[in-house]
């Protein structure tokens, strides 16, 4: 079997990237419409739930090494529930790659190019993201780790010079509603760390399995580190009742940026263009996921022909929407699947000793 | 494994064959035929789609938004976008570059004609401000780009009638920077566009370089940008915006109008917007002019930074508020022959100052509570120390309780300098 081998910091930064990826510009707002103010309670315990869910896949990983998801769902769950399970994963990962797609080009054509065609920016993106995955996930790692150090500081220094006009007393009152808006918004809170679901694939894919657990562990609290700074941000600034209201919050939250003297104005250009390396990588990995896992439930040797025949699927799903309330119902049915299929592996996960899986 | 033989050929020793896809360009020796193409790609690959050349851009740099009195205008001829009874007029000011170039602009004095002038106002009447833009395009030949624009002025007529709606364009529209500012015209905002300014060469720019001298004077509220304005209209709050008043030869910045409701309720004259300032945290710096503890002459307190607290406190069902009041300042004209470095002199001057900072709070208070208003945050910081009571009297607070509240100043003022005379 020909596989390439990644290190666990890259397992790291692939998972705070993808996460970050695909959910970053509009997480505040989402947040902000279940939870209030209080929405970063909510993210806190989201962290947690995806940190049980890390746990679950390392777990379940450790009775199968050298294997993935797709090869070890029959074992554990019985071969028909198995193939079915197989069959969502896939499925839950095209959409997940379609919606990145889609989310991108419409925040590049809203943002920046008024009169591309949408379907331009998007085939242009899906090709070199094609073009990169083609190439394994030790590309895409290697491009997290080479776009990480990027990124970061470009965030730190936006998010540094907004602490001068951010508000935290906008946080204030504390969960005046008690337990329920915080509640509501685990949900959410959740489904941001959506991008710790290429475990499932790329644990076998390690050089050391074992530290499989404390990798993704820290890519989530990388991720729970910029949302909370970002959120609790975006509430100083716009307090939580004009948040529900913004659609791309953090890049309002860099429009409301005011360098001394003016030195830039529009940043929201170059936050873009950041993000462009981010959100081009969230789409690439999800993408990867699903050629790789097609290729192992088919029994291929090479996934790289899978690549071109996933390709068109994920363009399709990805233009289907007709509008944008229908691009936000995709990522509302795409969080609503992350937790059921998260819940099924941390029950099982947990029901391990009790009901051992199968040698395969 | 590789599944055709193209890759044993590209493989480097001691490579993974997963990344071979990097080599092809190092190849055998000899540019193969895709890097070839990859190189014809640059010429095809480096246009813009979306470019606009900057000479067919028209810079907006001002807007002037009015409820518009039924007028001959050209449009209302023929009138486009309207659907309700609203009516519009919408001022654009556009910088004319070349004109900027011809060295000192405006230097030739005197209001009467803007021929000379290197900007240029535009105005149109609609019922929607998106169709209003659009008809200037029947008008303007440029594509306006309002990403450079620096200040809304908004015609009290309009403040009064409501002007949120109007505003909707400029903050769904993500060309419009989020700092430009919003100012409340006395009367029409033409009259305020149309002044030609003597330092500055773009109307637009005096207009904005005004509100930076928030750092000298307290007689504005130095916040004024449309985060500030969507966010109190969303949230229902009560808000205050700079008033702007024309001249024949300037403009004044000063005073403000107070919103309620999303509509225009009244204004706040100079000193009352001074002690707007401190009770919402906006000062910035200014002067505060006190009676001589110890004669009858006058001096000057300058504010070098201050900060204010609101101390919300509810006791048997009555609200009290303490706004302590932190400010360092220097010892700024002293227009009597005691010693000012006397320590006991430079005590009675601050205490002095204090009251006078309480006089200015309270005289702000009591025209907000006259206008129902509650535009300085009280109630936020009432929700924020007692949510539980503040839940059972948020419906009534406004109109209410709002109005009875008392509120003590505890003024902590600190003269550090004296300048360089005693």
């Amino acid at each position: 079997m020909v596989q390439d081998r990644i290190a666990s910091i890259q397992l790291t930064l692939l998972v705070a990237m993808t996460a970050i990826g695909t959910h970053y510009l509009a997480m505040p707002g989402f947040v902000a419409r279940a939870a209030g103010r209080d929405g970063w309670l909510s993210l806190l315990a989201g962290a947690a739930v995806a940190g049980l869910g890390v746990w679950a896949v390392a777990s379940i990983s450790r009775r199968f090494p050298d294997k993935t998801v797709v090869q070890y769902n029959p074992a554990l769950f019985g071969r028909i529930p198995g193939v079915f399970l197989n069959i969502w994963l896939l499925a839950h990962f095209t959409l997940a790659a379609a919606f990145g797609l889609r989310f991108f080009g419409d925040v590049l054509k809203l943002f920046l190019f008024d009169r591309t065609p949408l379907e331009v920016i998007m085939i242009a993106m899906l090709l070199t993201a094609a073009y990169a995955v083609r190439h394994g996930v030790n590309v895409l790692a290697r491009l997290a780790e080479v776009f990480f150090p990027v990124v970061i500081p470009f965030w730190g220094i936006t998010m540094f010079f907004l602490q001068m006009q951010v508000d935290y007393a906008n946080l204030l009152p504390v969960m005046d509603q008690g337990l329920k808006p915080v509640a509501r918004g685990i949900f959410p809170g959740y489904m941001v760390f959506q991008g710790y679901g290429l475990m499932l694939f790329i644990t076998p894919l390690l050089q050391d399995s074992s530290q499989a657990m404390r990798a993704a562990l820290g890519g989530i609290a990388i991720t729970l580190f910029i949302y909370l700074v970002t959120f609790t941000g975006a509430v100083g600034i716009f307090g939580a009742q004009h948040l529900t209201l913004l659609i791309y919050p953090v890049v309002d939250l860099v429009r409301a940026l005011t360098l001394p003297e003016m030195i830039i104005e529009r940043q929201e250009i170059l936050l873009l263009s950041v993000w462009i390396l981010v959100s081009f990588l969230a789409l690439a990995v999800a993408f990867y996921l699903v050629s790789f896992g097609a290729s192992q439930v088919l029994g291929l040797k090479e996934f790289s022909p899978m690549v071109y025949l996933v390709l068109p699927l994920v363009y399709l799903a990805a233009i289907l929407p007709p509008n944008a309330a229908q691009v936000i119902a995709l990522s509302r049915m795409l969080g609503g699947s992350f937790v059921l299929l998260s819940a099924i592996y941390i029950l099982r996960a947990g029901l391990l000793g009790l009901w051992p899986a199968r040698r395969a | 494994m590789e599944v055709s033989g193209r890759g044993n050929r590209l493989k480097t020793p001691g490579r993974k064959s997963g990344s071979s896809g990097f080599y092809l360009l190092a190849g055998a020796g000899k540019p193969s035929l895709v890097a070839c193409l990859a190189a014809l790609l640059l010429f095809l690959a480096s246009g813009c789609w979306d470019r606009v050349e900057i000479e067919d851009r028209a810079f907006v740099l001002a807007s002037g938004l009015d409820w518009a009195a039924p007028s001959p205008a050209r449009e209302s001829l023929e009138p486009a976008g309207y659907v309700g009874d609203r009516q519009y007029r919408l001022t654009i000011q556009v910088v004319e570059p070349a004109k900027m170039i011809g060295g000192q602009a405006g230097g030739g004095g005197g209001g009467g004609t803007t021929q000379e002038a290197p900007f240029w106002n535009v105005s149109t009447i609609s019922g929607s401000i998106f169709a209003a833009i659009r008809n200037l395009a029947t008008r303007v030949e440029r594509v306006p780009d309002f990403s450079h624009m620096a200040v809304i002025v908004v015609g009290e007529e309009l403040a009064r009638r409501g002007m949120g709606d109007a505003l909707d364009v400029f903050t769904r529209d993500n060309e419009v920077r989020r700092h430009a500012s919003i100012y409340v015209a006395k009367g029409e905002t033409t009259d305020v566009l149309k002044v030609k300014p003597k330092l500055a060469s773009v109307n637009a720019s005096y207009l904005h370089e005004l509100f930076t001298n928030s750092f000298k004077t307290s007689r504005f509220p130095p916040r004024a940008d449309m985060d500030y304005v969507e966010s109190s209209m969303v949230t229902g709050r009560s808000f205050v915006l700079p008033r702007v008043v024309a001249g024949k030869q300037d403009v004044k910045l000063a005073g403000g109008a107070v919103f309620k409701g999303g509509r225009m309720v009244g204004w706040l004259g100079e000193t009352e917007v001074a002690g707007y300032n401190w009770l919402a945290n906006l000062v910035k710096g200014g002067e505060l002019v006190v009676p001589c503890p110890w004669g009858s002459a006058v001096e000057v307190y300058e504010i070098n930074t201050a900060k204010t607290r609101l101390l919300p406190l509810v006791e048997d069902g009555q609200v009290t508020f303490i706004l302590v009041v932190k400010t360092e300042g220097t010892f700024a004209e002293h227009q009597d022959a005691h010693d000012a470095l006397s320590p006991q002199y430079l005590r009675d001057f601050e205490a002095a100052t204090g009251a006078a900072v309480n006089e200015h709070v309270q005289a702000a208070l009591r025209r907000l509570q006259g206008l129902r208003a509650d535009a300085t945050g009280l109630g936020q910081a009432l929700e924020r120390r007692y949510p539980g009571y503040w839940s059972q009297v948020k419906e009534r607070w406004e109109d209410e309780i709002f109005p009875t509240v008392e509120l003590r100043v505890e003024p902590h003022i600190y003269v550090r300098r004296v300048g360089t005379q005693r």
